[in-house]
């Protein structure tokens, strides 16, 4: 009896949390599954659309048909009307799948800024394919080995008034970078992300003014224009003179070999590491 | 009766392990028991912290109202691991081992209680894995919430939701 009076009070006491305290626990499920706690009861209707940090991972999604659930899921979080209206903080996408090419990725990011997200990470590691199968028909469809990475529209990502982290790991992005607005960015990791030149490089960090944190592993597209002998200290320099008071960390790996899935080049590659460094 | 002597035995175990009486905190829990903890140890506590300050460390016993003496020790246990840089997967797993639903709920609110962020995000965590694809009915249980919706809501709700729906594991047994 005297239990149950106690569990009473704690049911009570649980129910009169806050809406951003139940909405937090929220951001902690998987995201479907956070918007299926909307039929718990007509409080909880409105609290899956009050969570703010938005994480996509579709690790455990398995196969294709799983996939395109999971793709639409996230259209429908960062597209449907009725959410739109709402601000969010993060948005995470941790994707493996090969057929995110059948959905507007581009347009989830651009989703994202226009709902004011602070912390954007991508993670979109195409490889590693399961089957050669999968590979083959891959392969058939690109061409080189930057082709295999996923691209990204540059002058989406780095133009976000918004935005305080900005982490990209196995992308590419698409074309030039013509633009670039990041007022706010304090956190960059570039991590196995393939720009089209080091010009391209040099443009986003030296207009990005107030990082304290970044980590650069990049490689270029345009790599048949820079000779290997030229892995040069140029990149370095303009890092070094375009980051100034605020960095607080550095990490820099430059090269142009690293995607390259044979031992050997890897070898090459972090001879060229140690030179540099 | 026996739970009682079995937490005063707990709080004088703990004001053992910290000889340093004179610089000691009082924390004293809703059903009166006084743990003596270090001011390390509070530091980690926002709200004893502020308390501590606002009264420029002159009071050093500080009530908490809203926390039983079973759940305080699992809450200074958490502080002094996290001050110590021990947290780690193996302390976690652990740690919440230890804890059922019910248990894990109240910890929730008194990590809220207390403004010790790192273990409400750990928490939440362990509140999220033991809901997570089970089905609404049991989340229902879980919280202790009332259905207010007319099958027809719910219904149409269903419809609309359905995008979200993956795999329902199958409930654990209630604990409640």
């Amino acid at each position: 009896m005297a239990k149950d009076t106690k569990l009473k009070a704690m049911v009570d006491r649980i129910s009169e949390l806050p809406d951003e305290l139940l909405s937090h626990i929220l951001s902690f499920l998987p995201l479907n599954f956070a918007y299926t706690t909307g039929l718990i009861s007509k409080r909880w209707k409105t609290l899956c659309k009050l969570m703010i940090d938005l994480h996509f991972d579709d690790k455990l999604v398995k196969g294709e048909e799983e996939f395109q659930r999971f793709g639409r899921c996230v259209d429908k979080v960062m597209l449907s009307p009725d959410m739109n209206n709402q601000p969010i903080r993060g948005f995470h996408l941790n994707c493996c799948h090969p057929e995110l090419l059948l959905f507007d990725y581009d347009q989830w990011i651009e989703a994202a800024k226009l709902r004011g997200v602070q912390d954007l990470q991508l993670q979109l590691s195409v490889f590693p394919f399961k089957t050669a199968y999968e590979m083959s028909k891959w392969e058939s469809r690109t061409k080189s080995m930057e082709d295999k990475f996923i691209s990204v529209a540059p002058n989406n990502i780095f133009s976000c008034r918004t935005l305080v982290i900005l982490k990209l790991e196995r992308l590419c992005v698409a074309g030039n970078i013509l633009s670039v607005h990041l007022p706010l960015l304090k956190t960059l990791h570039l991590k196995s992300v393939y720009l089209q030149n080091s010009d391209n490089l040099k443009k986003l960090i030296s207009k990005s003014l107030v990082l304290e944190d970044l980590y650069v592993m990049v490689g270029y597209k345009e790599r048949a224009s820079i000779p290997l002998a030229r892995v040069d200290k140029g990149p370095f320099h303009v890092l070094f003179k375009a980051v100034y008071h605020n960095l607080q960390f550095l990490r820099v790996q430059i090269g142009h070999l690293f995607f390259n899935p044979y031992p050997l080049s890897h070898f090459i590659y972090f001879l060229i590491l140690f030179f540099v460094l | 009766m026996a739970e009682e002597v079995s937490s005063q035995m707990n709080s004088l175990s703990i004001s053992e392990t910290n000889p340093s009486s004179s610089a000691t905190i009082s924390l004293v829990s809703g059903d009166d028991i006084v743990f003596k903890v270090e001011p390390t140890i509070a530091k980690e506590m926002e709200t004893v912290q502020s308390f501590i300050d606002e009264t420029d460390g002159k009071i050093t016993t500080i009530p908490l109202p809203n926390i039983s003496s079973h759940d305080l020790p699992y809450v200074i246990e958490y502080c002094e691991k996290s001050i110590a840089g021990k947290i780690t997967k193996e302390f976690e797993a652990e740690f919440v081992k230890k804890l059922n639903n019910e248990e894990v709920k109240e910890l929730f609110l008194a990590a809220n209680y207390l403004n010790i962020k790192k273990l409400l995000d750990f928490l939440s965590q362990v509140i999220a894995d033991r809901i997570a694809n089970k089905s609404v009915e049991y989340v229902r249980r879980y919280f202790g919430i009332e259905n207010d919706f007319t099958p027809e809501e719910e219904a149409k709700l269903r419809e609309e939701l359905a995008w979200t729906f993956t795999g329902v594991d199958p409930d654990d047994e209630d604990e409640n």
